[in-house]
C-alpha cells in the first residue's frame, strides 16, 4: 500500500511538472499582460519599466525555470495583477470551492444512487420510468439555464434564497466554513444543485444499468432462493457489485465537480476559484492561471489515488492487481 | 387581525416618517478592483473604488467637471507655476488633520509602487517641483507650460502621509492603511467578493445618507440583474440591454441612464504598403497589390456604408449617442460644425468605383468582444452593411486579453476599438489614439491603425502647451477636424451607460461610468 503511494506521488510529480510546462507555454503564447494592464494613455516607457518589474522582459526559458524552481520551494509567486502571493489568493477562495463541490458531491450521491436503485428495481413502473425521464432532461439541460431558472423562481419569484455570494461561516475547531451556518446552506444549495445536476443524471442511469444487470445475474437468484431479506439482497448483495463502476466515475466526478464550478461560481457570483480563473485568465495573470491548473492536477491525481484504493475494499480481486 | 395589521403599519409608517433612518445601501460592480491599493493600478474600476474611501485634489463632477476637493482652488501664477490652495479642516478617518504634507508625500509615492502594472506617474510626469509654502498652499513647478495640469490632478486619490509612510501595497489590501478623507471609512474585504465600508460621519462635504455601504462583485450580467430583482443588492451598473425591459416592467426596479466619455470607433491601417497577408483579396481572393486603405476614398466609402442610427437602435438596443467626433458632444475641443456621416449606400459604392474597386473587394476586420458592450452585435453589423456595398467582411473576434497584445503589435489593419475621454478635452483623446505613434514620448500609445498626419501632431502638441484657453480650443477643434476628415479613425457612436436601482433610489448617472455610494440618494 505504501509503495503505491510512493509510486503515485512520482507520477503525480511528473504530470505536474508537464502540465505545468504546457499550461506556462499556453499562456505566455496569449499575449503580453502589461499591455492589457496598463491604462491606455501610458506610455511605452511606462509599459516597459511594468514589464521589467514583473520580469516579463526576460527570455521565455528563464521566465519558465524561475517559475519552476519556485515552484519546487511551493512558491507560486505573486499575482501580477494585485501582487499579493498567490498562495494566499488561491488559499482564501479555495474554502468556498471546496465547500461547494462537497454539497454538489453529497446531492449527487444522496440523490443518485437510491433513484438510481428505484429506477433499476422497477424499470416498466411510472415511477422508473420518471425518475429516467428525468434524468434525461437533467442530462441535456445546460446547466447555467438551470441555474438561471433556479434564481429567477426562488429568489427573485419567492424570495426564499439569496441570488449571490456565499453566506456566514462560522468556526467548528479549527476548521472555518459555510457548512456550520443556516445562511451558508441557503448560498448553497441553489449553486449545488446547479452543479451536481449531470452529476446526479450520471449516477441514476448508472446505478439503475447496474442494478438491471446485477438482479438477473445467480448468485442473487441464489440469494433470494436461500430466502435472504429483499432488502438487504438488493442493498447488500447487488449494490455492491454495481458499485464498482459507480466508484470511478464518482472518483472523476469529484474532479470534474471541482474544476468544473467555474460555470456555477459565474451565474452565482459565488466567490471560488474558479471565479478566480476567469477573472485571471482575463487580466492575463499568469501566477494565478498556472497554479490554479497545477493545483487542479494534484487533486485528480489524489482522487484516483483514494478511488484506486477504495476498489480494494470492494473488490478483493482488484488488491493483486493494484499491488 | 385586520386592526392589529393596521396598527403594525402605522407604527411602521410613523418610525419611516422620523428622522430619515440611516440605511444601507448595497452596490452589485460589474468587475472586483484588481487591487484596493488607490495608487496601485490605473484602472477605471480601481478608481470608482477609491472614490468612496479617498478623495482626489480635484474631483470631476458627474458631467466630468472639474470641481473643488482638497483642493480649493488651482491658480497658474506663471507660465510653468500653480498655486494650489488646500482645503482647511478636513481630516483623516483616524482623526489626523490633512495638510500639504500628505499631498507632497503622495506625489511622491505615485511612480514608486512596488509592482504596479500601470501607474498614475503619467499624471504627474510633467511637474518637476512641488513645494510645501505654508500647511494649506502648494506651489508646483511644470516643465513648461502645462494647461491640462489640475485635469491630470483629478486622476489619483490623497493618501495620509502618516498612514502611508510605511505603508505597502498589502498593508492597504489588509485594511490598516485604507485611511481616507472620503465619504466612506473601509471597514474590512474579501478581495474579489465582498467590500464593507461605513460612513464618515466628520466628512468634509456633508456626511453620507448610507450608514453601510457594501459593495459585492457579480461579473456576469444577468446575474447582477437577477441579484438587484432577488433584492440582494440595491444599485447595479451595466445593466444588459435586453434586461432593461424586464426590469422595468418589474415594478420594483428603476433603470438609470446616462451618455459616457467612451466613443467607439473604428481604426484602419493606413501605413502599410501591401495589405497585411489575408487582411484584404480581391473578389476572387487573390491578394490585392496595394493596401485599399490607403486610397482616402475607399475609407470614407467604408464610413458613409455605416447607418449608425439603425446600428444604435438595433445592435445597442439604443444605448448608444451619435456622434461626428472621437469626444462625445460638449467636451472641450469637440468640434460642433463636424456633422455626423450621412448614410449613403450609393455614395460608398461610387467612391468605391472611383478607388477603382467598382466590384468591392474582402476583408478581414477584428474586435474583441469582452470589452465594449454590444461588440459582437455591433461587428455583425457592420459586415452586412459593408457587404451592401460590395466589401465582403470576415469577422475575426478574440478576447481582449488577446486581441490588446496584437492590436498594439499592428497585426491587424480593420479594428474596433475604444476610447474613453477620461480628462474631459479632447488633447487627451487626439493625443492617445490620433497622434503619430512616438512610443518614448507617450505620443499615440493607442494609435493602432499607425494614422499620421504632420499637420495633426503639430497642433495637437502646440495645444498641449497652450495655457490660452481660447486658443487651445480653437486648435483641438481643428486638429479634430483634420482627422475626421482623413477617415483614418472612424467615429461610430458614443456608449451609453446603464445603472438600475431599487425603485425607492435615484442613481445620478457618470460620463465617468463609475458607480459611486456617493451619487445615490433615497427617492423623494
Amino acid at each position: 500500500m505504501l509503495e503505491v503511494i510512493f509510486r503515485r506521488s512520482l507520477q503525480a510529480i511528473g504530470v505536474v511538472l508537464a502540465l505545468s510546462f504546457v499550461s506556462f507555454v499556453g499562456v505566455y503564447k496569449i499575449g503580453d499582460p502589461v499591455q492589457l494592464l496598463a491604462h491606455e494613455a501610458a506610455s511605452e516607457t511606462e509599459i516597459e519599466a511594468a514589464a521589467a518589474r514583473l520580469g516579463l522582459d526576460r527570455p521565455f526559458h528563464e521566465q519558465y525555470l524561475t517559475y519552476i524552481a519556485r515552484l519546487a520551494s511551493a512558491d507560486f509567486g505573486t499575482s501580477f495583477v494585485s501582487s499579493r502571493p498567490v498562495i494566499d489568493v488561491i488559499m482564501e477562495r479555495l474554502p468556498a470551492t471546496i465547500e461547494l463541490t462537497l454539497v454538489a458531491f453529497l446531492l449527487s450521491v444522496a440523490l443518485g444512487i437510491p433513484l438510481g436503485i428505484l429506477a433499476g428495481l422497477y424499470p416498466e413502473r411510472f415511477l422508473g420510468r420518471s425518475i429516467m425521464s428525468v434524468s434525461i432532461l437533467g442530462f441535456s439541460l445546460p446547466n447555467f439555464w438551470f441555474g438561471m431558472m433556479l434564481i429567477l423562481v426562488l429568489s427573485v419569484e419567492l424570495g426564499v434564497l439569496p441570488s449571490i455570494g456565499r453566506g456566514e461561516t462560522d468556526q467548528l475547531g479549527s476548521v472555518s466554513s459555510a457548512l456550520f451556518t443556516r445562511d451558508g446552506w441557503a448560498h448553497l444549495i441553489m449553486p449545488g444543485l446547479m452543479l451536481s445536476l449531470a452529476s446526479i443524471s450520471l449516477i441514476i442511469r448508472l446505478v439503475s444499468a447496474g442494478m438491471r444487470e446485477v438482479l438477473l445475474l445467480d448468485y442473487i437468484k441464489f440469494a433470494r432462493l436461500k430466502g435472504l431479506h429483499e432488502g438487504r439482497v438488493v442493498l447488500l448483495h447487488a449494490l455492491k457489485n454495481v458499485m464498482i463502476p459507480v466508484v470511478t466515475v464518482l472518483g472523476l466526478e469529484l474532479g470534474s465537480l471541482l474544476a468544473g464550478s467555474i460555470v456555477t461560481e459565474t451565474v452565482f457570483a459565488y466567490p471560488g476559484i474558479g471565479k478566480l480563473l476567469i477573472d485571471s485568465i482575463n487580466n492575463l495573470d499568469r501566477p494565478v492561471i498556472v497554479a490554479y491548473l497545477t493545483l487542479i492536477v494534484v487533486f485528480f491525481v489524489i482522487i484516483n489515488l483514494v478511488v484506486d484504493l477504495l476498489y480494494t475494499l470492494l473488490d478483493p480481486r482488484a488488491r493483486r492487481t493494484i499491488d | 387581525m385586520k386592526l392589529f395589521l393596521v396598527g403594525v403599519g402605522l407604527a411602521a409608517a410613523v418610525a419611516l416618517s422620523g428622522p430619515a433612518p440611516a440605511a444601507d445601501l448595497r452596490l452589485g460592480y460589474a468587475q472586483a478592483p484588481t487591487s484596493i491599493d488607490p495608487h496601485f493600478h490605473n484602472s477605471g474600476t480601481n478608481t470608482a473604488f477609491a472614490l468612496n474611501v479617498f478623495d482626489p485634489l480635484i474631483r470631476r463632477d458627474d458631467k466630468l467637471q472639474l470641481q473643488p476637493a482638497l483642493a480649493t482652488s488651482w491658480t497658474a501664477i506663471s507660465e510653468t507655476e500653480w498655486e494650489i490652495k488646500l482645503r482647511q479642516g478636513v481630516t483623516f478617518h483616524n482623526g489626523a488633520p490633512f495638510t500639504a504634507d500628505d499631498v507632497v508625500f503622495t506625489f511622491e509615492r505615485l511612480p514608486d509602487v512596488p509592482d504596479s502594472p500601470s501607474s498614475f506617474a503619467f499624471a504627474i510626469d510633467a511637474i518637476t517641483e512641488i513645494e510645501a509654502v505654508d500647511d494649506f498652499t502648494l506651489r508646483l513647478t511644470t516643465d513648461g507650460p502645462v494647461p491640462d495640469l489640475p485635469g491630470n490632478l483629478s486622476y489619483f486619490v490623497i493618501v495620509s502621509d502618516e498612514v502611508g509612510k510605511n505603508a505597502t501595497t498589502d498593508d492597504y489590501i489588509r485594511g490598516n492603511a485604507m485611511i481616507g478623507t472620503g465619504p466612506y471609512k473601509f471597514v474590512s474585504s474579501r478581495a474579489g467578493e465582498i467590500y464593507e465600508l461605513e460612513r464618515n460621519p466628520d466628512y468634509w462635504a456633508g456626511a453620507e445618507p448610507w450608514q453601510k455601504l457594501t459593495i459585492r462583485v457579480v461579473d456576469s450580467g444577468p446575474a447582477r440583474v437577477a441579484a438587484l430583482l432577488a433584492g440582494d443588492v440595491d444599485v447595479i451598473e451595466r445593466v444588459p440591454a435586453n434586461d432593461v425591459a424586464r426590469i422595468k416592467r418589474s415594478g420594483n426596479a428603476t433603470v438609470w441612464s446616462g451618455p459616457t466619455n467612451r466613443v467607439v470607433f473604428i481604426a484602419l491601417d493606413v501605413m502599410h504598403e501591401a495589405p497585411l497577408a489575408n487582411h484584404a483579396t480581391d473578389k476572387s481572393g487573390q491578394p490585392l497589390q496595394t493596401n485599399p486603405m490607403l486610397d482616402r476614398r475607399v475609407r470614407q466609402a467604408l464610413s458613409q456604408a455605416i447607418n449608425r442610427e439603425a446600428l444604435i437602435d438595433r445592435a445597442l438596443g439604443g444605448d448608444g449617442v451619435l456622434t461626428s467626433n472621437l469626444v462625445p458632444e460638449g467636451f472641450f475641443g469637440h468640434n460642433a460644425s463636424i456633422p455626423v456621416e450621412p448614410y449613403d449606400p450609393e455614395g460608398a459604392r461610387a467612391l468605391l468605383a472611383e478607388a477603382g474597386y467598382p466590384e468591392g473587394f474582402n476583408m478581414v476586420f477584428h474586435a474583441s468582444t469582452d470589452r465594449i458592450a454590444y461588440a459582437a452585435d455591433v461587428v455583425q453589423a457592420l459586415a452586412q452593411l459593408w457587404a451592401r456595398i460590395g466589401i465582403t467582411t470576415e469577422l475575426q473576434t478574440m478576447p481582449h486579453a488577446v486581441y490588446i497584445p496584437k492590436a498594439n503589435d499592428f497585426a491587424f489593419s480593420h479594428m474596433l476599438h475604444s476610447w474613453g475621454t477620461g480628462s474631459g478635452e479632447a488633447a487627451y483623446t487626439l493625443n492617445g489614439i490620433a497622434v503619430t505613434r512616438d512610443k518614448p514620448n507617450g505620443k499615440g500609445p493607442s494609435n493602432r491603425g499607425r494614422y499620421s498626419n504632420a499637420q495633426v501632431d503639430e497642433m495637437v502638441a502646440k495645444a498641449q502647451r497652450t495655457l490660452d484657453a481660447e486658443l487651445r480650443r480653437t486648435l483641438l477643434e481643428d486638429a479634430m477636424k483634420v482627422v475626421i476628415e482623413d477617415y483614418a479613425i472612424i467615429p461610430l457612436y458614443a456608449q451609453k451607460a446603464t445603472w438600475a436601482t431599487r425603485s425607492d433610489l435615484t442613481y445620478l448617472p457618470q460620463v465617468s461610468q463609475f458607480t459611486l455610494g456617493s451619487a445615490t440618494r433615497p427617492a423623494k
